[in-house]
Formats: C-alpha cells, sequence, structure tokens
C-alpha cells in the first residue's frame, strides 16, 4: 500500500511522465504549431520535417527520445516511436 | 618476437619467393567481417533499425581486436610492419609512376595509410552512431550529417582501396585478393626486394 502511494505520488510529481505521447493526441497541422505544441509539454524539440507526406519530429524529455509522426490534415499524432 | 622474424626484419631484401605466410586467420577473419558488416549497414538494413545498431557495434568490435593485434599479433599484422608514414606513401606512388615494383609482405606504404584511414573512418561511423542514440545527441542534425558523411568517406575510401588492390595485383603480379583469403602471397620469382 505504502509503495503503491509512492508510486502514486512520484507520478503526480512528475508530469512528464503523465503527459507521454499518444496516437490521437491532437499537435497541429503545421510545423509552428507541432513544434510549439511538444514544447508547451516539456519536450525538446531536435528536428522537425516532412517525411513521405507526413510530419516527423525528434523530440528529447530526459532520458526519453521519440519520433513523433503528425498528420498534417488532421494534426493528430499518428505513431509515437520510442528510442530507447 | 621470433628469432626469425628479427632476422627477417633486419635484412629486408630477403623477401622468399613463392608461396609466403603473410595474413594469419584473426586478420582475415576480421577483414571479411568488417566487409560483411558494412556491406549490411550500407545496402540491405535499415538505417534506424536496431540491426543498424548491432552491426555498427559488431564492425566496430572487430576494429578494436584488429587494433590490439597490431600491437601483439603477427609480424605482418602489427603497426611495426606497416607505420602510417604519408611521406613514405607519397614516395611509393611516386615510385610506381616511374617504374618502380617493390614487392611488400605487410602493406605498402599507401596501404598502410589507408588501413589506418579505413579503421579511422569506421570508428567514427560508430562513435556518430552511438551518439544518434543518447539524449544529448539524438536528433541533432549534425551528428546526422557527420554520420553520413563519414559512410560517404567510407565508400570513396572503399572504391580506393579495391581500385589500388586490383592494380597493385596486376603491377607486382602477387594477387593481393587472394592472399586476403587464403593469407598467403605468392610472390613472382624474379619480385623485386621489398621493404
Amino acid at each position: 500500500m505504502k509503495k503503491l502511494l509512492l508510486a502514486a505520488g512520484l507520478a503526480a510529481s512528475l508530469p512528464a511522465v503523465a503527459l507521454a505521447l499518444s496516437p490521437g493526441d491532437t499537435l497541429g497541422t503545421i510545423a509552428d504549431e507541432i513544434r510549439a505544441s511538444l514544447t508547451e509539454q516539456g519536450w525538446d524539440v531536435r528536428k522537425l520535417e516532412m517525411d513521405d507526406g507526413r510530419f516527423e519530429a525528434y523530440a528529447v524529455m530526459g532520458t526519453q527520445m521519440v519520433e513523433v509522426y503528425v498528420d498534417p490534415a488532421t494534426g493528430k499524432v499518428v505513431k509515437v516511436e520510442a528510442d530507447d | 618476437m621470433t628469432e626469425a622474424a628479427a632476422t627477417h626484419r633486419e635484412r629486408p631484401r630477403a623477401v622468399p619467393a613463392g608461396n609466403v605466410r603473410v595474413w594469419d586467420p584473426l586478420v582475415r577473419l576480421i577483414h571479411w567481417g568488417v566487409v560483411a558488416g558494412v556491406v549490411l549497414n550500407a545496402a540491405l538494413l535499415e538505417d534506424d533499425g536496431k540491426a543498424h545498431e548491432v552491426v555498427g557495434y559488431v564492425v566496430l568490435g572487430f576494429v578494436l581486436v584488429r587494433l590490439i593485434w597490431g600491437l601483439v599479433g603477427t609480424t605482418h599484422a602489427r603497426f611495426s610492419a606497416f607505420p602510417p608514414n604519408p611521406l613514405a606513401a607519397l614516395r611509393h606512388l611516386a615510385g610506381l609512376l616511374r617504374g618502380h615494383r617493390r614487392v611488400h609482405l605487410s602493406h605498402n606504404p599507401a596501404g598502410a595509410l589507408m588501413a589506418y584511414n579505413l579503421w579511422a573512418t569506421l570508428i567514427g561511423l560508430a562513435a556518430t552512431g552511438y551518439m544518434m542514440g543518447t539524449p544529448r545527441y539524438f536528433g541533432m542534425e549534425w551528428v546526422e550529417e557527420l554520420h553520413e558523411g563519414l559512410f560517404a568517406w567510407l565508400m570513396i575510401s572503399v572504391a580506393l582501396h579495391i581500385a589500388a588492390v586490383l592494380l597493385d595485383s596486376w603491377l607486382t603480379r602477387v594477387p593481393l585478393l587472394r592472399a586476403m583469403i587464403t593469407g598467403r602471397k605468392r610472390l613472382p620469382p624474379d619480385a623485386g626486394p621489398g621493404r
């Protein structure tokens, strides 16, 4: 029980973990919007480019490294690849 | 070092004719292992996949073992048999133009520079590849460009290496490709003295 409380407390104190990106999240339909959304969530956006008609963002938060694919038509995340 | 090898180093003119053992099995395994790794990573595997990463580290492992072997390995595999010497390499190439045909049991001075260049390039590729997977350098464009630049340089180097092996085999009539497979250099009976 104590451990569970501790885990809950940790999760609450680390919004970064709670705010993990997932498909369906809306980030924006243009590069600037996507960059701003990710930055607002605490991500350090390293690179943002067009790849096969989708935006591909390389972002880092702490030790988490992700490649986020965004559909420019809907502004939604279509895929998140986590690099360990 | 064995007495025979020491004598050989002091009397470089005593290049024996016939089939001479030059490349030990470890040198050959590493050479062809690196070739296989480079072909896999350059042409067959996805650039951003786990397999590309693993193959890259295996190639790095081959190179590091080869570097240790350069210190403690067999006579012709040691750095002392082919010290990096750009001036000697230039003299060697100039000599070729003047019709000199020196046979070397280890690498000739230009080949030696190529070996060091290939190892340095492969280490640079592994280092930048590793960096791309760290939070500090993940997604950094200059790291990716450096990795790609090193790869382009590796391809140029490999092309030069293959061309030089063919040219040298033709000029000196020592089949070098065969030597890297069998480990033996077949020296023509009238082979000039090597250094």
